[in-house]
């Protein structure tokens, strides 16, 4: 088959191959209006989330202070972190959505600093995959949490929500292409300074 | 140079920029009239790409509620066509990743030459064969075929909507093209033969 042949049969393809017979746009529009526009609505925490919150929040701190009583202080080495993350205030425990949400951010600073380079880059860590999937199902709980009702944060969130979904994903090798998709939607949405930002804010809330 | 292929499809939807900020200011009629500008190219492709309508109408509506979620941060550095469509093929290749993992419907490029190479099924539905071939080619060869020769998106739209250079997306066309007519080989002669 030469050239001109295969022209003839993509043109060909391009009227006939595939070609989709009335699309229901209407009823896909539907429901895009009710997911993008209802959702923040239908996502705010409800009297009943915000007291659990309330409650789980009382509880932790009521009980890390009975602790740090007993003990004086913070052990310096309690709190060490086991992966390398921006500094979190140990009082920043007494709300654990706001503690979950800083760990994330601290995790995921560290994640994207240890992606590999899009170019001439060398195999990714399985470990790298690994950790974006821990951290994506934290992001996509956070999203629907009271932590997530902060219009910022929540912005944040779902533009992580898409970076770790890719990261995830990335095969071992190969992933050139996927490097370029995910450094390109770090680019456009300043997810790294977003994020160092958020973090740093969490932490100063705590003073 | 990404710049200057972006700014040159920038002039192209211009008149998308006044539904874009009434729409990230939550003007559902906007967002409609927006819808109704890109929707159906963006179906069109995710039909392409997966060959089913219920999913490719799956596609559609993740594509357009992530777009419409984030349009605030939209800064109208690029074309929000360009925008839209990177959307859409990020969404379509990371959707089919997982339905490949769970569906194996696609003919992977072993069986696709196997058919050339015995000869023995003379295919008489020419079609079945190419959308094997096309569905056996790697994942970025294949979408950049299909914007390319079958949706008729140029080079410039393509690199942007993949991230990647003009040049490569050529060579990926040019690759792509020499692969289907090495495993369309045998094809070829009754498709001369009418």
């Amino acid at each position: 088959m030469d050239d001109k042949e295969l022209d003839r049969l993509l043109d060909d393809a391009a009227r006939r191959w595939r070609v989709p017979v009335d699309p229901p746009l209407d009823a896909i529009w539907s429901s895009v209006a009710s997911e993008a526009f209802q959702r923040p609505a239908r996502s705010a925490p409800g009297w009943g989330a915000v007291g659990i919150a309330a409650a789980a929040a009382l509880i932790v701190g009521v009980l890390g202070g009975r602790y740090s009583a007993r003990q004086g202080a913070f052990p310096a080495v309690a709190t060490a972190a086991r992966v390398t993350s921006l500094p979190v205030s140990p009082a920043s425990t007494a709300d654990p959505n706001q503690r979950a949400m800083s760990e994330l951010l601290g995790r995921t600073a560290v994640l994207l600093a240890a992606l590999p380079s899009d170019n001439g880059a060398p195999d990714v860590d399985p470990g790298v995959t690994v950790e974006g999937a821990r951290l994506l199902t934290i992001t996509r709980l956070l999203l629907d949490s009271p932590a997530g009702s902060d219009v910022r944060l929540h912005n944040l969130l779902q533009d992580l929500e898409l970076v770790l979904a890719q990261v995830a994903r990335l095969e071992p090798r190969h992933h050139r292409d996927e490097m370029q998709f995910i450094q390109t939607a770090l680019d456009e949405h300043d997810i790294v300074p977003r994020v160092r930002s958020a973090a740093a804010d969490l932490s100063l809330q705590d003073f | 140079m990404l710049n200057a292929q972006l700014a040159a499809v920038a002039t192209v939807d211009d008149g998308d920029r006044s539904l874009i900020h009434r729409a990230a200011a939550g003007d559902l009629a906007a967002a409609r009239a927006l819808y109704d500008r890109h929707a159906a190219r963006v179906y069109r492709l995710a039909y392409r790409m997966c060959g089913d309508p219920d999913l490719a109408g799956d596609l559609t509506q993740d594509v357009f509620v992530r777009v419409f979620r984030q349009l605030g941060q939209f800064r109208g550095e690029s074309a929000f066509t360009t925008w839209l469509h990177r959307v859409a093929v990020t969404t379509c290749l990371n959707t089919l990743r997982k339905v490949k993992r769970f569906r194996s419907r696609e003919v992977d490029l072993e069986h696709a030459e196997d058919h050339r190479a015995t000869g023995v099924e003379r295919d008489p539905l020419l079609h079945s064969a190419l959308t094997a071939a096309i569905d056996a080619l790697p994942e970025g060869l294949r979408i950049a075929l299909v914007m390319h020769a079958i949706e008729g998106y140029t080079h410039v739209e393509i690199a942007a909507a993949l991230g990647i250079a003009e040049g490569t997306s050529k060579s990926r066309v040019f690759e792509a093209r020499a692969r289907l007519r090495e495993v369309l080989a045998d094809h070829g002669k009754e498709y001369d033969d009418g």
